[in-house]
């Protein structure tokens, strides 16, 4: 071939190759659009979705004088308490049942105990601010005619119907009405049950890994039993990790149903494996001169693996902990066959008492004909992506800060 | 020559089936510097490693005959393993500095044997090692900072300040240089020359010059076998075996 030939027949290959370049890079960014694109438009809509959740409309109410007992206000107090404000406020036909929210005695009763409580000794006659009912809130909301919306409209022109960010949707427990059903019940047990699942796993998952990864011989029969084992329950289905929590800790130990006890329990098994397969890879990538320099230095095995081998893994370790925590914390299916779906009015305080997580949550509240709770429910997502999106970045955190320690 | 600090006496090693190392005899004299050369694969390094028994941890690695430290067997069924390495120190080919500070990592050798009693006197080992190693002045500053900070020809400087810090009687050194450039080579191969005044030195090198400058004897290795032994300046000139005289002109 001639030096000239060569140089065409080269020339062509290489328009060949960088066609193929750019078609791959072309496709690489076509992918990486396709998946930005899918993933904006789930937040975007969930947040849409979601919004007025986080909008609540309060209007101002003045609660009149009475002699109220010295004891704890009772349902019936505060109920008339709050029919006479409406009577009050003289518009025929005006219910307090009608305007704002079916749970607002409570709200009433709260304030006026924590008044009583405080020193004034007269509940003289005071103003407080009640949610409004989310349906009529929100047909306010989008106009229309009804002497309900009358007396709003004129309640707004006096500057005594607000519209605030619902914070009690993070402090309230659940309710069956959307204006004052909350998250908090279900966070407090989501943490119930990963700080349960944590105590358990990691400790039990990270020896088992050193003794695996750094005792145990590696080319034995047994050990590659275990091995399979262990990689294989790791991708179990999580609804399998619920039968098995229901058959041993409800079942065979009779442990309280619904608690963040056998919850996290559950959890545990399920994360066990996980911990173990992540810990044994970061122990399996220290560099294997630590160990060899330590041993030289006159170390026992066990101190060379204690000493370099183990805190060279930790922060592969706590990451890997903690990715598999943010797993726990968004698995449904094994919590509800250990019977975490419950309602709660009141957030779980002990680790037997009932409880239910975040993600029961949301599909408790999807499944709810009443109106308001699709919203409710996709507030609770947007909180959940949030810490997920939390934990995920500081376990990236802690990877990144590390890098440097890989020789 | 002087007196031997190890005689090594019928070592064959075996890797499983494997035969490594074939019925080796030698000795190795005190505050000298000892080189092992050989092509890569000899049994260089397989050798130097049965001098602190670190192929314990290498699974089916077994060794047959003696190696007398001291009049003692160091591969008796009831030597202290721990202790022996204790005695006889040793510097990787790549430099493995604990990524930990320049300090912790020459501390972590007395901290292990508990060879100091107070901190005052934990921080004399720890000067005094980096000063025999030469690094002192240029790590003064950063005593406290990580030692992966350090250039490759401090950082390997520091694993020999690491393994002095234990005050051994013998260092092995398994190819301390080949993976530093020639001025850290240079350097290195200064701080042998010295240390040997203190302790016994075993060194394997690829480098023939090396092995020129620093030792005072040569054992030449090939395919497990001690092929020849002798004074550094009578074995490059006046080489015996036909192979030992191949390989040093580079034709093996
Ligand atoms: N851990 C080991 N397991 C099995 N065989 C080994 C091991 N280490 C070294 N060997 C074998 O022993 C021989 C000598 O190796 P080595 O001592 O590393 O040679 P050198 O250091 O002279 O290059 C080689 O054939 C090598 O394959
Ligand atoms: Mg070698």
């Amino acid at each position: 071939m001639t030096l000239a030939k060569k140089n065409v027949t080269l020339q062509k290959q290489l328009l060949k190759r960088h066609k193929r370049d750019r078609h791959f890079k072309w496709f690489g960014w076509m992918s990486i659009y396709i998946v930005l694109f899918l993933f904006t438009t789930l937040l975007t809509s969930i947040l849409f979705q979601s919004w007025p959740i986080f909008w609540k409309q309060e209007v101002q109410i003045s609660l009149p004088t009475t002699q109220i007992s010295s004891f704890k206000v009772s349902t019936g107090e505060a109920t008339s308490l709050l029919e006479k404000a409406f009577h009050y406020e003289r518009k025929p036909g005006l219910k307090a049942k009608e305007v704002v929210s079916l749970n607002a005695w409570k709200i009433v009763a709260e304030e006026i105990d924590k008044r009583k409580r405080s020193k004034k000794k007269s509940v003289g006659r005071h103003t407080m601010w009640l949610p409004i009912q989310y349906t009529v809130s929100q047909a306010y909301r989008r106009g229309g005619e009804s002497f309900i919306f009358d007396w709003l409209k004129k309640k707004e022109d006096e500057g005594r119907l607000r519209t605030t960010f619902n914070w009690t949707f993070f402090s309230n427990a659940d309710s069956v009405f959307p204006e004052t059903a909350g998250i908090f019940a279900a966070f407090m047990g989501t943490i119930f049950v990963l700080l349960v699942a944590f105590t358990i796993a990691f400790p039990i998952g990270v020896v088992v890994a050193i003794y695996m990864e750094c005792f145990m011989r590696k080319d034995t029969k047994l050990t590659y039993f275990i091995n399979v084992n262990i990689n294989n329950l790791a991708a179990v289905p999580s609804i399998i990790f619920g039968l098995l929590g229901m058959a041993i800790f409800l079942n065979f130990f009779e442990l309280p149903r619904s608690s963040g006890l056998v919850g996290g329990l559950t959890l545990s098994l399920m994360m066990m494996p996980i911990v173990i397969v992540s810990s044994r890879m970061a122990l399996s990538q220290v560099p294997e001169n630590l160990k060899e320099a330590a041993l030289g230095l006159g170390a026992s095995k066990t101190q060379a693996i204690f000493h370099h081998v183990v805190p060279g893994a930790m922060p592969g370790i706590i990451t890997g902990t903690l990715l598999s925590l943010a797993r726990m914390m968004g698995d449904t299916a094994p919590l509800i066959m250990v019977g975490m779906v419950v309602f709660l009015i009141k957030a779980p305080m002990t680790l037997d008492s009932p409880a239910t997580v975040l993600p029961v949550q949301i599909y408790q509240w999807f499944q709810r004909p009443e109106p308001g709770f699709i919203e409710a429910s996709s507030g609770a997502i947007v909180v959940l992506l949030l810490i997920l999106l939390g934990v995920n970045s500081l376990a990236l955190l802690i990877r990144r800060k590390f890098e440097k320690f890989s020789v | 020559m002087s007196k031997s600090k190890i005689i090594v006496e019928n070592l064959s090693l075996f890797y499983g089936k494997h035969q490594a190392l074939f019925d080796i005899n030698m000795s190795i004299p005190e505050n000298k510097v000892s080189a092992f050369i050989g092509p890569s694969g000899c049994g260089k390094s397989s050798f130097l490693r049965c001098l602190n028994r670190m192929n314990d941890l290498v699974r089916n690695a077994s060794q047959k005959g003696r190696i007398i430290l001291d009049e003692e067997d160091i591969l008796g069924k009831n030597v202290d393993v721990v202790l022996l390495r204790a005695r006889v120190g040793m510097v990787f080919q790549k430099p493995n500095p604990f990524p930990k500070s320049v300090y912790d990592n020459i501390a972590y050798g007395p901290r292990l044997h508990g060879l100091f009693f107070s901190k005052k006197e934990l921080d004399e080992i720890v000067e005094t090692s980096l000063q025999r190693a030469g690094l002192f002045e240029e790590v003064k500053d950063r005593l406290y900072s990580s030692a992966l900070g350090l250039s490759g020809g401090q950082q390997q400087r520091l694993c020999i300040a690491r393994a002095i810090a234990v005050n051994p009687e013998v260092i092995l050194m398994d190819e301390p240089t080949s993976s530093l450039d020639p001025i850290a080579t240079a350097r290195v191969e200064e701080l042998i020359d010295e240390l040997k005044e203190q302790y016994t030195i075993a060194l394997v090198t690829h480098n023939l010059q090396q092995a020129a400058r620093v030792s005072q004897k040569v054992s030449f290795f090939h395919k497990g076998i001690l092929v020849e032994s002798g004074r550094t300046s009578h074995m490059f000139t006046n080489p015996t075996d036909k192979r030992t005289q191949d390989y040093l002109t580079g034709r093996l």
